[in-house]
């Protein structure tokens, strides 16, 4: 069995991404990280992560496109958790292209196309 | 498929006999973890759908109230109002397995939020109501986006995991177990083969000495009679 790593340092959530999608979490307490229209995000992001401070980085839709092959890296990694949110704009879909890719990974083919996510 | 270069002897016959019980052996148990891991990937990803549609929903709300917040207030006083905010959110992190995958779980302090819902940890003065609708809505969405992370990671990680499962699944299945049984049978055919080697080699032999016997009776016994019609002309 494994060691369980300590994770009680990282207990906070980071947002990032452009400003205006995610000024709002700064009222809540979470930690935000503005990203200049022309910045390029992934050395924040790698910035971030490397800090070990926060459990769950949310990133706008946008960065999580600019970041695709930091995000592999982390994919093995128990924390922190990035997770790709809509920003300001609207969702694009990009939020279940994650989890398509996960579903191809572990059944060899998407299997989403036929499955619907449950009627509300 | 390859037949492994072994010395067809007993000893290895037995070793790869014993190989081929603990592939086989191992094979069903990584079936087993295989299926029941991804009877529980299946949950999770539907949850996750579920929450991702949530989370979407309940941002897009957000993401309107803010604009109307941002379009009411200088830019400047809305960044400043946000920089005043409340302390830092903590979530409490620890660790669960599923199947011996390590998973996070994920929880806040849901009380300090609900405190928040009555002092708006900011100025009043300088803000509008906008601001707060805005910021509600973050908090309504805020449980949802915390349930998919914690969700969406599990998805991840399993992901991985059963990749890495179906490989092992199908390199012992079509890889290894036929290797063992091709090598098993080509030792036990070049085993028989010896078998009757040797016992033509031994039948041979025995041809042999029979032959040689005879021939030596055949000489013994024509002696005799030579001898003996020697013996009746004298």
């Amino acid at each position: 069995m494994r060691e369980k790593t300590d994770y009680s340092e990282m207990n906070g959530i980071a947002v990032l991404g452009d400003l205006g999608s995610i000024i709002g979490f700064r009222g809540l307490g979470l930690t935000v990280v503005p990203i200049a229209p022309e910045e390029d995000p992934a050395p924040r992001l790698k910035e971030l992560v490397a800090a070990r401070r926060h459990a769950v980085i949310y990133i706008t839709e946008a960065v999580a496109r600019a970041c695709e092959a930091e995000l592999a890296l982390w994919q093995e990694e128990v924390l922190p958790a990035i997770i790709p949110i809509p920003s300001a704009t609207g969702a694009t879909g990009y939020g279940t292209t994650s989890l398509r890719t996960a579903v191809r990974r572990a059944v060899g083919f998407d299997i989403l196309d036929t499955v619907k996510p449950p009627e509300k | 498929m390859a037949v492994r270069r072994v010395s067809p002897n007993r000893m290895e016959l037995l070793r790869l006999k014993h190989e081929l019980e603990v592939a086989r052996r191992g094979h069903r148990l990584l079936k087993d973890k295989r299926d029941g891991m991804m009877r529980r990937f299946l949950e999770l990803v539907q949850e996750a759908l579920r929450l991702r549609q949530l989370v979407d929903q309940r941002l897009a709300e957000a993401t309107e109230a803010m604009a109307l917040a941002r379009s009411v207030l200088w830019p400047e006083v809305l960044g400043n109002a946000m920089r005043l905010a409340a302390r830092p959110l903590e979530v409490q992190v620890s660790e669960s397995a599923i199947m011996a995958v390590a998973v996070p779980q994920l929880r806040i302090d849901m009380t300090a939020i609900q405190d928040q819902r009555q002092t708006f940890p900011y100025g009043l003065a300088s803000t509008t109501g906008e601001v707060d609708v805005a910021i509600d809505g973050l908090r309504k969405a805020l449980p949802a986006m915390l349930e998919l992370a914690e969700v969406e990671k599990t998805v991840q990680l399993l992901a991985v995991e059963l990749e890495r499962t179906r490989r092992r699944v199908n390199s012992l299945e079509h890889v290894m177990i036929p290797e063992l049984e091709e090598t098993i049978h080509a030792i036990s055919l070049k085993m028989d083969e010896n078998e009757r080697d040797n016992l033509t080699r031994l039948m041979k032999v025995k041809d042999m000495i029979v032959a040689e016997a005879i021939m030596k009776r055949r000489e013994r016994d024509s002696r005799f009679a030579g001898e003996t019609s020697a013996g009746r002309g004298a």
